[in-house]
């Protein structure tokens, strides 16, 4: 049985599920507002600002590991272009055969870098 | 905005977190309504309410980057910060308004208009509302003036069934207490609907 107070509260209640208001379009305005500035904004990838060359030295390691390989590479030369004997002996055995190379005239320092077997 | 008109709440809220431009209106559009009435009925202030349906859609649109669809409903995440928001509201109201200020304030003209009825009744359960502990007021205002199912309310408010109910019992019990002297004065002997 439904007591008196209970009635009482039911028809409160009741009067109060009735409120639905709409929302104004100032408020949806607000809220939006809101929504923009709160909205994250994605970072674009960093672009890595230059010259092709400067991106390729920063690729590379930049100036130190440049000189490390230009040094390397110019080692590399020097060493192709003058062996020690004992590689020059070895590469006749190995390939059984003789190479010469010749860079001319003008490059009388390389004379002694022929092979000769 | 059609591809999105028909996404799920939490679709929505991934693609306004992803900077979609149409996200938030739709989201808006779609939830607003429910969140203003749910504060609205708790409050008894148009005011009020505007104030926390911004402040809840606020922490939704801030909550969007970290949201995990996996994890709960935005409806449902929405109806708990509505709840604290209003509860937080209701409490600093307490000693403010008194029961009695909002009851007779118009009850010696002798044709209140049913509208304004309304509002006395509305106002009057708002201020009986403030005064229950909040878990309380909370349960019973999502039972009673959102129509929401104890499993629901259990979700909710993050508690079991079984204390869903003991608090609706408890605060509906509290809330009759408290309204009982204002029946008269609330128009309840001249309407009985």
């Amino acid at each position: 049985m439904t007591r008196p107070d209970d009635q009482f509260l039911d028809a409160i209640l009741k009067d109060a599920q009735s409120q639905a208001p709409l929302p104004t379009e100032d408020l949806v305005s607000r809220i939006l507002l809101d929504a923009e500035q709160n909205q994250p904004v994605l970072e674009p990838q960093t672009q890595i600002k230059g010259s092709y060359w400067s991106q390729l030295l920063l690729v590379i390691g930049g100036w130190p590991a440049l000189s490390s390989v230009t040094a390397a590479g110019v080692a590399g030369l020097w060493i192709g272009l003058t062996p020690p004997d004992l590689v020059d002996t070895w590469v006749a055995n190995a390939l059984g055969s003789t190479t010469s190379v010749s860079f001319g005239d003008d490059f009388v320092g390389f004379e002694e870098g022929t092979l000769d077997g | 905005m059609s591809n999105l008109s028909n996404a799920p709440d939490a679709a929505l809220l991934v693609a306004y977190a992803n900077g979609d431009p149409d996200a938030a209106a739709i989201l808006t559009r779609r939830l607003l309504p429910n969140v203003l009435g749910q504060a609205t009925r708790m409050l008894s202030d148009r005011s009020e309410a505007e104030d926390v349906a911004q402040e809840a859609m606020i922490r939704l649109w801030k909550i969007a980057p970290d949201w995990r669809q996996d994890e709960a409903k935005v409806s449902t995440w929405l109806y708990r910060v509505v709840a604290n928001l209003c509860t937080d509201r209701l409490r600093k109201r307490r000693g403010n308004v008194g029961l009695d200020e909002i009851a007779e304030a118009d009850s010696g003209k002798p044709s209140a208009a049913h509208q304004l009825q309304s509002q006395h009744r509305l106002a009057a359960l708002s201020s009986a509302l403030s005064q229950l502990p909040e878990r309380q007021a909370q349960a019973v205002s999502l039972r009673h003036l959102e129509g929401l199912s104890n499993p629901e309310i259990a979700e909710i408010m993050d508690i079991t069934v079984t204390a869903v109910e003991n608090l609706t019992a408890r605060g509906k019990r509290a809330l009759a207490a408290l309204l009982a002297d204002q029946r008269t004065a609330l128009g309840f002997q001249d309407d009985t609907t």
